[in-house]
């Protein structure tokens, strides 16, 4: 099937990546396995790919089944096709289309990357190793080997993927799936394109290690550290918000409320009270204000019987021996009820 | 992809419902952390262990086979979590008419405890927890306000600062919780002593057995609902007690029905109403009945696996029949930041 390709977004690094890396416009065969031909433009009868043809764009490179080949560029960009694909160079830039089938792709670090475009999207790759497989739809999907990758889609819309990862680029070239995690070590120990070749990939011992911090993850049992166990969330004892972080109750024990006279002076004449309520030092007297008179008052008219004694609820001179010493700062007429049984 | 989905508003339910006093901070709660699990559950399309079907015949000798992972639970036992909230309070005394008094507030939390990952319980899974945490309240950072107070200690009438009133809370707690589906049962206990600030002397204890349940109502994907109940009984020691009491006067039990609601706002940010109720009967002191509306809400920002911002508004209305303290209206509304490590 021939994959028609559509106009496209190009993320702002790959187009970076196109000006000022050395163009991917052509590679020398430099493996081929089974079946393998080239299809130049304008010849209608495929050739037999042989070693050390030189591959051009705009002419196809066509796979069978079971058959691959690769491709060398003068920069060290190593391309492998895989089977039953169909491949070749954009005119310009370090663009290669895929219209079906699966590759190899690995750019060195320092030459350029390149954009890997099939069924209308694009998969931009900046000095690492990935797999690319075109679906039948117009979609493909990218799995990185080692490295980092970046996979822009026309609308803008871009993934990043890590060694290990998986994302598959919709039919509609407008939406991925999530980025998923694939067994690395089990890929690579079943990909031809990684190891169905005679000359070991340049980049095999990052491979190798991203394969060996991968398998250390999953020793440990925990491939992705989400951090998150349910259970183990926050509980009654931990802090609420405001001053709810603590029970308003207990909390009314290191700061009570401000003391009514009736109730200051039912402290102060006790005698025993040298720490005041709860043990604390300063308690808040509150000052004269009607409402809280008349709240004082109402609530005297509402006291339960068998409550505590309380002495008188109104406003009135506080009697106690000490009384020179208070008369001394605060005014007592200005003592009164705020609250009282 | 929708994220998060259900199961991250679920953890966030969870972990705020059981709070006796609503919204949790973020103990936490790692938004990212959470989305990612969303993001690898919700998105796989295959098993863990299955090999990604071929799209075209030979693909994976090619490419080899695609097996799926599936994020593994990871194995903690030790969570450690720093918060720290800063907020205004119209009603920092928790009086009424002249006696508020509002205040900037800032409440410091460092929580330890050994918690391992839940492990499955018959149908369902438990988690044990056992831990301490230390908690810092410190008043008027930002106000010069000064309060005509009678000092026990020096027999006199004076002028204090809000500062005065800072305090330190000690807590240790075990508990455990067992989950199965949407329901969560939960029983602990905890000690619990109240401090003062400048010499570290404390003047209240309280042992707090308590339990709960709670129910998970899915509303979509992106939004969540729960209903629940909780309860304890606290016996307290309070040093100095008012006149005719004794140090058990504070003994208490309380009972909390509360209801909350989460909402993502995109794809680091959750918000959660919620609306409680709470019925508090004082056993050894007074004859007293205290009825507590609580209502607020939280936005909370997971920017990082291991650290949440919040902001949040809260209004509490308590009718009492107490003699010792009076029917009050508190206005709370600030913001925090949490961290949680959990190795």
């Amino acid at each position: 099937m021939r994959i028609k390709f559509a106009g496209f977004f190009i993320a702002a690094f790959c187009s970076w990546s196109s000006v000022f890396a050395a163009s991917l416009t052509e590679s020398t065969i430099t493996e081929v396995i089974n079946e393998v031909s080239l299809l130049p433009v304008n010849v209608a009868t495929p050739a037999p790919a042989k070693l050390k043809d030189l591959v051009k764009a705009p002419d196809r490179v066509r796979t069978g089944a079971a058959s691959r080949s690769e491709l060398t560029a003068p920069d060290g960009t190593i391309t492998r096709i895989g089977a039953n694909t169909v491949f070749s160079f954009a005119g310009q830039g370090r663009e290669l289309n895929l219209e079906k089938g699966s590759l190899l792709f690995h750019s060195p670090k320092g030459k350029g990357g390149g954009i890997i475009k099939s069924g209308g999207a694009s998969a931009a790759v900046l000095g690492t190793t990935i797999l690319v497989a075109a679906t039948p739809g117009g979609g493909f999907k990218v799995i990185v080997l080692e490295g980092r990758c970046r996979v822009t889609l026309p609308n803008g819309k871009q993934r990043n993927l890590g060694a290990g990862e998986i994302v598959f680029v919709l039919a509609d070239g407008a939406n991925f799936t999530g980025p998923l995690p694939i067994n690395l070590g089990k890929l690579v120990d079943g990909s031809l394109l990684v190891k169905g070749f005679a000359q070991p990939l340049p980049s095999q011992p990052l491979i190798v290690s991203a394969v060996d911090r991968q398998n250390a993850r999953l020793r440990k049992g925990r491939w992705v550290d989400t951090g998150i166990v349910i259970d183990d969330l926050a509980r009654p004892s931990e802090p609420g918000n405001g001053l709810q972080a603590l029970d308003p109750n207990t909390y009314q024990a290191a700061v009570p409320p401000p003391l009514s006279p009736a109730q200051f002076q039912q402290m102060f004449f006790k005698g025993d009270a040298a720490n005041g309520p709860t043990g604390r030092g300063p308690v808040v007297i509150t000052r004269s204000s009607s409402a809280a008179q008349q709240v004082g008052n109402q609530k005297n008219q509402t006291a339960q019987p068998g409550q505590p004694s309380q002495p008188s609820q109104t406003s009135q001179p506080i009697q106690t021996s000490r009384q020179d010493a208070l008369s001394q700062t605060v005014d007592q007429s200005q003592v009164v009820a705020r609250k009282l049984p | 992809m929708r994220i998060p989905t259900f199961a991250s508003l679920a953890v966030v339910l969870v972990s705020v419902l059981p709070s006796a006093q609503a919204q949790n901070p973020g103990a936490i709660r790692q938004a990212e952390a959470v989305q990612q699990r969303q993001q690898s559950e919700s998105g796989a399309p295959f098993k863990e262990g299955a090999d990604a079907p071929e799209l075209y015949a030979g693909e994976s000798s090619d490419l080899g086979p695609q097996s799926l992972l599936k994020p593994g639970e990871r194995k903690t036992h030790i969570s450690v979590s720093l918060d720290s909230q800063y907020f205004y309070t119209d009603n920092m005394l928790l009086g009424t008419g002249a006696g508020r008094q509002e205040s900037d507030v800032l409440v410091s939390t460092a929580q330890i405890a050994l918690a391992p990952t839940g492990y499955d319980l018959g149908a369902g899974k438990f988690a044990p927890r056992v831990g301490y945490q230390h908690q810092w309240q410190n008043f008027g950072l930002a106000s010069d306000a000064r309060l005509t107070v009678f000092d026990f200690k020096t027999g006199g009438l004076r002028q204090a600062r809000l500062n005065e009133f800072d305090f330190n809370v000690q807590t240790v707690f075990t508990d455990a919780r067992w989950t199965f589906g949407a329901w969560t049962f939960e029983a602990g206990f905890d000690f619990r002593r109240l401090l003062t600030t400048s010499d570290y002397e404390q003047f209240y204890r309280e042992y707090v057995p308590r339990w709960g349940v709670q129910r998970l109502f899915k509303l979509g994907d992106n939004s969540a609902f729960a209903l629940g109940y909780e309860g304890d009984y606290r016996f307290t020691d309070t040093d100095f007690p008012p006149p005719a009491f004794g140090s058990d006067y504070n003994d208490r039990t309380d009972h909390s029905l509360f209801a909350f609601y989460a909402q993502s706002l995109g794809k680091h940010v959750v918000a959660q109403p919620y609306y409680r109720f709470k019925y508090t009967r004082f056993t050894a002191g007074e004859d007293r009945d205290d009825y507590l509306n609580s209502f607020g809400l939280a936005v909370n920002w997971y920017f990082c696996p291991h650290a949440s911002l919040r902001a949040f508004v809260a209004y509490d209305i308590l009718e009492t029949n107490s003699a010792l303290v009076p029917d009050y209206r508190a206005f709370n509304g600030g913001g925090g930041i949490n961290l949680t490590v959990r190795f």
